[in-house]
């Protein structure tokens, strides 16, 4: 008899390792499906919508075991309320999941393959795009009287929103009739993402080309950072080249963007590996990368780090708010004040 | 009528793990079929799919299936479990 119930990823991580998997971190639960005998056979673990660390022992492969273990774990999902699932898998393994009525939304070789389960999908998100671009595209049209128009996006987290952000959109915004600044939505760092959307839709307010939307799970979210599955030193490559993937299949497409831009990174190895592959994969997509030069203020270049350290300093002077004026709209500044965020 | 999600089934072998979720009034049925034989028995799933709401008198819902080879005992099965489920019966 088979049976399924939940363990501890240490009772998982031979298997998973075994499998060739790196165990994933900070899941919600995993099970496992154990033979009478033969002790635990396969493994899966959910952490919030995303199915992570699928592994089956191999002599066992082919006796329906993925169809056993997906099922509990769809149900652990619906339980906890979760009606869409996603699963990242290695692109040659993506056909098993297939099979098992998961859609394939994008595959990168040789790194990965991303894969949805349930209702609401990458389709759904689509439909939400199209709209959205309806009516950017009319309010447009009636102020420049353009019938043809062209977009282009940018991708920020705004965490929280500086001049910087706002130099980086004025820059793009110049260079088509429509700019589309996708918000990050993933959360877990110092602003949600209301708070920072927020932000973002106040400190451009004032332009009019300037269409401010959330990225969904579609755009630089948890969702597409699939480290566990591949080495550390792929785990980037996947996740850029993933990213790339999704944009330049949905939306792009969805907002008829065909330039994307992206502030050049002169000290994050990873942005820098983002920007590099946008700009190796987007144009054969047919969209054209430009890399924007960050704003400097006082010699030194705005970033969003800087002023979250400045925020979160216990001795919150009148330089540190000084400091922070240099590198914040009028906007920002209002709005963390509003909302109790300034010199906790 | 179909009040809530709910759903019935497996992912394995010779079954069909069927969802449902209520629709508005009017709406009529919205079939999404996924199996690995849809070539050869899409119409055939689709038609025992329909023909077990028609029974069950379920006129708007939108229901999903992933079906693995189920014969059709079991589709009529899996698809009336899901509806009890969905109008509170069971």
């Amino acid at each position: 008899m088979y049976y399924i119930e939940p363990i501890t990823m240490k009772q998982a991580q031979a298997l998973v390792e075994k499998c060739g998997l790196e165990a994933p971190a900070g899941v919600d639960v995993t099970l496992g499906l154990f033979h009478d005998n033969d002790g635990l056979i396969a493994t899966g673990s959910l952490k919030r919508d995303m199915i992570q660390g699928v592994a089956v022992n191999p002599a066992f492969q082919g006796e329906d075991i993925l169809g056993k273990l997906l099922t509990a774990l769809i149900d652990q999902g619906r339980k906890a309320g979760v009606s869409s699932l996603y699963l990242f898998t290695k692109p040659e393994r993506a056909v098993q999941f297939q099979g098992l009525g998961f859609r394939q939304i994008g595959s990168v070789w040789p790194y990965a393959a991303l894969l949805e389960w349930g209702e609401e999908g990458v389709g759904q998100y689509v439909e939400k795009l199209k709209h959205i671009r309806q009516a950017a595209e009319q309010r447009r049209r009636e102020t420049t009287g353009f019938e043809k128009l062209t977009a282009a996006a940018i991708v920020m987290h705004a965490n929280p929103f500086t001049r910087g952000h706002r130099y980086l959109i004025e820059q793009a915004g110049e260079a088509a009739d429509l700019l589309y600044v996708l918000v990050v939505e993933e959360e877990g760092s110092m602003f949600s993402y209301e708070d920072r959307i927020e932000m973002v839709r106040r400190g451009t307010a004032d332009l009019s080309n300037v269409t401010v939307l959330g990225g969904g799970r579609y755009a630089v979210s948890a969702l597409t950072f699939p480290s566990y599955f591949t080495g550390k030193d792929r785990a980037s490559a996947a996740h850029t080249a993933m990213d790339a993937e999704l944009f330049a299949k949905y939306i792009a497409p969805a907002l008829g963007i065909s330039l994307r831009f992206v502030g050049c990174e002169p000290f994050s190895p990873v942005t820098d590996l983002y920007n590099r592959t946008l700009t190796e994969r987007l144009p054969k997509a047919g969209i054209a990368v430009r890399e924007l030069e960050r704003l400097a203020v006082s010699g030194t270049v705005v970033s969003a780090s800087a002023v979250r350290a400045l925020l979160a300093d216990k001795e919150f002077d009148k330089g540190a708010e000084t400091a922070l004026m240099e590198m914040l709209p009028s906007s920002t500044v209002e709005y963390l004040k509003e909302r109790g965020l300034w010199g906790r | 009528m179909i009040r809530k999600k709910a759903w019935a089934g497996t992912l394995e072998s010779s079954d069909i793990y069927v969802e449902v979720s209520p629709a508005e009034p009017g709406t009529g049925l919205e079939l999404t079929v996924q199996s690995v034989v849809y070539a050869q028995f899409g119409d055939q799933i689709e038609a025992v799919i329909r023909e077990t709401l028609r029974d069950l008198h379920v006129t708007d819902a939108k229901v999903s299936v992933s079906d693995r080879g189920a014969l059709d005992c079991t589709i009529r099965a899996r698809v009336e479990t899901a509806v009890r489920r969905g109008e509170d019966e069971v």
